[in-house]
């Protein structure tokens, strides 16, 4: 469905924001990922960017702009606010002087789609690996396999998201 | 270089990337420096399990805080009204009535020739129709009823009224509760929350139950056809779904996988949705058949209907637009 329409559609059917959430939460945290230190402040201002989102929906004006411009804008004022409270979880480099900007955005959000769609044992390691910070060791313990099969998936894994990248950039 | 020397090489770059936070100088192998790279973005990789926690937070909020009148519910209506149809329409009303003191607000004979009457339960509304010349298929219901009284009395009128128990009330899950079905077939839970509000926030005094055959591919129509979402999804270890409240519009539906004495009802729902023709549709490609198509009626409304895969019929409604 067309992004405005969806737009409208959630402004008069508030169920319909899930639809905007699916298509936007990978970008969004992608953004806010790149500007903070943890993992726990990335999911707490992306929960904060939609809970805003939804709050002031209904104020939205869509003038052509992807959905994503108004909320990197709700998102870098979370950030900047969160900046001001405690000047250390934040990392020097503001948002605007980010290489690569939007498009860079686009691309890790792509990014992580892929992830989703690798095989699932290759998932379960890159989720493992990156996700939950995980050794080699313990992710062949917990999956019963050798160390050498988990850094062959890894690689494998590594390879197919590269593989697919190169087409969706193509 | 052999593929395993190379995914060696490629994992200590990446405990290296993990342990100084920053990609690594070049391994002097451009294809395992692109690798290296794609390593050090998936290090931002969000949480699935987060993903969709948030999303289920911004569902419940959504169910909780849905405006008291949406744009496109008829007014005293919420989005979800249970339509229950029996070969005895009149006698039907006359025990709702009876047993738990609903209130008429319209009757009419529909275009089917049985009655087509609108009563007020609580906070929320019912429809019931059949009986006269009607002689199309029955649908009873399944309904979740909170008292703001005593559950015991209404459990005991509801038998006086000619229900039979099919279970006396007890407590459990922060309730006390009892359940009887009605001589329409229809099933009453009738409930009341030991403490707090005597109905759980977010639910109506009236909740649609289902209980169909693959509970989970159920969610996904609901989710595709009408935008519902999950508020709360509760599984065993192999996947059954025991109970879901799932949100559409203002209204949210129970569910939980058919087992034991709770089968799947054919239960037909009148659901007020922002766009029929829309949501018609996608009912149809999330696999309903067409009953009938949308059409402006001479009541207001435009109006079309479906039946599930699972066998419920959804009448989908909105006020016709100026």
């Amino acid at each position: 469905m067309d992004e405005s329409l969806l737009i409208e559609a959630a402004q008069k059917d508030p169920s319909r924001f899930a639809e905007l959430y699916e298509a936007n939460v990978d970008r969004v945290y992608a953004y806010i990922a790149r500007r903070v230190q943890d993992r726990a402040a990335a999911e707490d201002l992306t929960s904060e960017v939609f809970h805003s989102a939804l709050a002031n929906l209904g104020k939205f004006v869509w003038r052509g702009a992807p959905f994503a411009s108004w909320l990197y804008r709700i998102a870098a004022h979370a950030i900047a606010d969160r900046w001001q409270q405690s000047r250390h979880n934040v990392r020097e480099v503001l948002p605007e002087n980010l290489p690569g900007g939007v498009e860079e955005i686009e691309r890790r959000a792509i990014l992580f789609q892929l992830v989703d769609q690798l095989p699932e044992d290759q998932r379960r390691v890159i989720v493992a690996r990156f996700v939950e910070q995980k050794r080699i060791q313990e992710i062949a313990e917990e999956m019963e396999r050798s160390e050498g099969a988990i850094k062959q998936l890894q690689f494998r894994a590594l390879e197919t998201l590269r593989g697919h990248m190169g087409r969706a950039n193509a | 270089m052999p593929e395993r020397s190379f995914a060696e090489q490629l994992d200590e770059l990446i405990d290296s990337l993990q342990s100084q936070g920053e990609v690594p100088a070049s391994s002097g192998t451009q294809d395992l420096d692109a690798l290296v790279r794609l390593a050090g973005d998936l290090r931002d990789l969000p949480d699935a399990g987060f993903k969709a926690r948030l999303k289920s937070d911004l569902q419940r909020r959504i169910s909780m805080t849905a405006t008291a009148v949406l744009p496109y519910v008829r007014e005293g209506f919420h989005a979800v009204t249970p339509y229950l149809i029996s070969g005895q329409g009149a006698e039907m009303i006359d025990f709702v009535k009876q047993a738990f003191g609903a209130q008429e607000m319209f009757r009419s004979i529909g275009a089917a020739g049985g009655i087509h009457c609108e009563m007020r339960l609580g906070d929320s509304m019912l429809m019931l129709g059949g009986g006269g010349a009607y002689t199309g298929p029955i649908a009873p219901a399944a309904l979740h009823y909170y008292v703001e009284g005593n559950p015991d009395e209404v459990y005991r009128r509801a038998l006086e009224a000619g229900a039979t128990s099919l279970m006396e009330p007890t407590e459990g899950y922060g309730e006390r509760f009892a359940c009887v079905k009605d001589a329409f077939d229809n099933e009453w839970y009738i409930a009341r929350r030991l403490s707090g509000p005597y109905v759980p926030e977010g639910l109506h005094d009236v909740t649609t139950s289902f209980h169909p055959v693959g509970a989970m591919r159920f969610i996904e129509f609901l989710e595709q056809a009408f935008s519902a979402g999950r508020v709360e999804v509760h599984q065993s270890p192999e996947g059954v779904v025991q109970h879901a409240k799932i949100s559409i519009g203002d209204s949210v539906v129970e569910l939980g996988e058919a087992h034991g004495e709770w089968q799947p009802i054919a239960s037909t729902i009148y659901l007020y949705v922002p766009d029929v023709d829309d949501a018609y549709r996608r009912a149809l490609a999330a696999g309903a058949t067409s009953l009938v198509e949308p059409a402006d009626q001479p009541y207001g409304d435009r109006n079309g209907a479906v039946k599930d895969a699972f066998g419920h019929t959804w009448y989908l409604s909105s006020p016709i637009r100026k």
